[in-house]
């Protein structure tokens, strides 16, 4: 396809996911395709915590990507030929006015993914809007027909190659300052991201008394908060280090977007919240536990019992089961049967390669960036 | 300007200079994602349909046509007849209606909002609320008086909705007709 100019559009809400998968779709957008995009964001701060090469300034261009700052004051500009609206973000109105005198190619809406049924009623639909122009709605999700998951084109084949190269995992542990684990092969590693959670407490006091011995790695995130309440230290902060019984929990700073799947791919069983680290832990092949971003309508639970479904393909093995019960467990939902912490982990460990099998299925469907770029370069007119 | 959300089938919104009919509007809101609402339209001008989907507040100009309370009289493939207070009656298709059609039956005394656009009778509302005779529906489960557990139970035109399961054959309910849920015994 040739080179099209795409302008992405995010508000940073409260997390960081929002603004790291916009700029994951900006570098597949890239350096994949070939494609010239802006992004347009309104905390810059969110972007350098993602990207530490981010500057505080107005306009930058960061690998290849072209970000301006996303101010009230909207500046006259011309619109891309490409116009995404990320999770129900609101176009500037001066920019909708200039798509009117110059309509977009395309003008995309893309929203949260969800694996609910609703999705196939409308995902890819169009939405004729008051002024005439049309909007696209992409739903990413794993459903057969929905919009499928961000993911680089090579990102398996350098997962596999980081995991078969023990000298490349100890020498990115060396350079992100990451403890090698206590009890080396016999040792289970989980990596914890999360948002604040009253199941943590009880968590890791199971797991003080697991079997074997346990490394934690807990990158700085909200779930931190809970670990400072467990033990009463409100001080506690990256470098730190939390022994008991069989648990070796160590703190992280916040890891680099582009370095986090690499702690994913170290780990036997990983944690994660939101959907940006959700499709991550997909794509590494092991083992996880979502904490769902929670709404106070609580349609999340909703949500997450559809993934779940989806995910697990409705299976009725004893570890589908297993892996269903818990993660409505440690999301605080009703769950058919009571997860027993220490047998949860051994029953997920044992069955790893499902998760591998799992991950390489999911990636031989057209991933979203791809169907993107199916949609632009088939769509028949403007307007 | 009214959200996508706010208006309901028989209203006509204004697209892009054209007045377009609602046939259908399903509301889907899901965790974090914009509240959605999916739409069946009929351009009151080329006659053509399309669906498509808005987020919720999306705002559009609602076009306020003439109106008239009428009564249901009676179908005539593909025709649904209305009559008003003077007796003269009016035909709507049957494809204008959209979900409307799932609640007409024979008989029914609900006052209903006829339309009109250039003269012509172009869609039907029902009132929010009407009460309609389960013609069918299984046995209740002994004990269960909550409500909260819902079967199948068919109307006198054959349409199915989910009822509490304490509903029994030749009881009457209450049913929201924006949403074509079950509300309560009436």
């Amino acid at each position: 396809m040739p080179t099209r100019h795409w302008d992405i559009f995010c508000t940073v809400i409260d997390n960081l996911g929002d603004i790291a998968t916009c700029w994951r779709l900006a570098q597949i957008l890239h350096h994949e395709h070939g494609q010239h995009v802006r992004l347009f964001v309104d905390e810059l701060n969110a972007l350098k915590t993602l990207v530490p090469a981010a500057q505080s300034t107005a306009q930058q261009t960061l690998y290849g990507i072209e970000v301006r700052q996303w101010t009230e004051s909207f500046p006259d500009t011309q619109p891309a030929q490409v116009v995404i609206e990320t999770f129900g973000c609101t176009l500037p109105a001066s920019y909708v006015r200039a798509m009117q005198a110059t309509p977009p190619l395309a003008w995309i809406n893309l929203e949260y993914m969800s694996c609910e049924d609703w999705v196939d009623n409308i995902h890819n639909h169009d939405s004729i809007l008051a002024h005439g122009l049309k909007k696209r709605f992409i739903i990413p999700s794993l459903r057969a027909h929905g919009g499928g998951l961000l993911r680089e084109s090579d990102l398996l084949r350098r997962r596999d190659d980081f995991l078969s190269h023990p000298a490349q995992q100890r020498a990115w542990c060396e350079q992100w300052n990451i403890p090698l684990p206590i009890g080396g092969a016999n040792s289970l590693k989980l990596s914890l991201f999360g948002y604040e959670n009253p199941q943590f407490a009880p968590f890791l006091h199971d797991l003080s008394q697991a079997p074997q011995p346990i490394t934690a790695y807990l990158p700085q995130s909200r779930l931190l908060n809970s670990l400072r309440e467990y033990l009463h230290n409100p001080d506690l902060s990256a470098g730190d280090t939390y022994q008991h019984g069989s648990l070796t929990l160590h703190i992280l700073p916040f890891l680099p977007q582009a370095e986090y799947d690499r702690l994913l791919w170290l780990c036997d069983i990983n944690f994660v919240r939101g959907e940006e680290s959700l499709t991550r832990a997909i794509w590494a092949g092991k083992p996880f536990i979502w904490h769902i971003y929670p709404t106070d309508d609580h349609a999340h639970q909703v949500k997450l019992n559809a993934f779940l479904e989806v995910y697990t393909e409705h299976g009725e093995d004893e570890h589908l089961q297993h892996l269903r019960a818990w993660m409505q467990q440690w999301n605080g939902l009703p769950s058919a049967t009571e997860v027993d912490i220490c047998s949860g982990l051994n029953m997920l460990i044992q069955h790893q390669e499902w998760h591998q099998r799992r991950s390489t299925e999911l990636a031989q469907r057209p991933n979203l960036c791809q169907q993107l770029m199916d949609f632009v370069a088939f769509v028949p007119a403007t307007g | 300007m009214k959200t996508a959300q706010e208006f309901r089938p028989g209203n006509v919104m204004l697209i892009d200079g054209s007045p377009w009919v609602i046939l259908k509007a399903d509301f889907s809101k899901s965790g974090r994602n914009s509240a959605i609402v999916k739409m069946k339209l009929k351009n009151l001008l080329s006659g053509t349909s399309t669906e498509t989907v808005y987020k919720a507040d999306d705002k559009f100009e609602q076009v306020i046509l003439d109106k008239k309370e009428c009564t249901y009289s009676y179908f005539a493939d593909p025709l649904y007849v209305f009559m008003d207070e003077d007796f003269n009656s009016y035909e709507v298709e049957k494809d204008n209606l959209g979900d409307v059609i799932n609640f007409m039956v024979d008989g029914m005394d609900d006052k209903v909002e006829v339309t009109f656009y250039d003269g012509k009778a172009i869609s039907a509302e029902l009132p929010n609320t009407i009460v309609r005779e389960i013609v069918y529906t299984e046995p209740a489960n002994r004990g269960d008086t909550s409500g909260k557990v819902m079967k199948v139970g068919k109307l006198a035109n054959g349409h199915e909705i989910q009822i509490a399961s304490f509903i029994e054959i030749g009881e009457k309910v209450s049913i929201d007709s924006r949403t074509g849920e079950y509300r309560c015994r009436a």
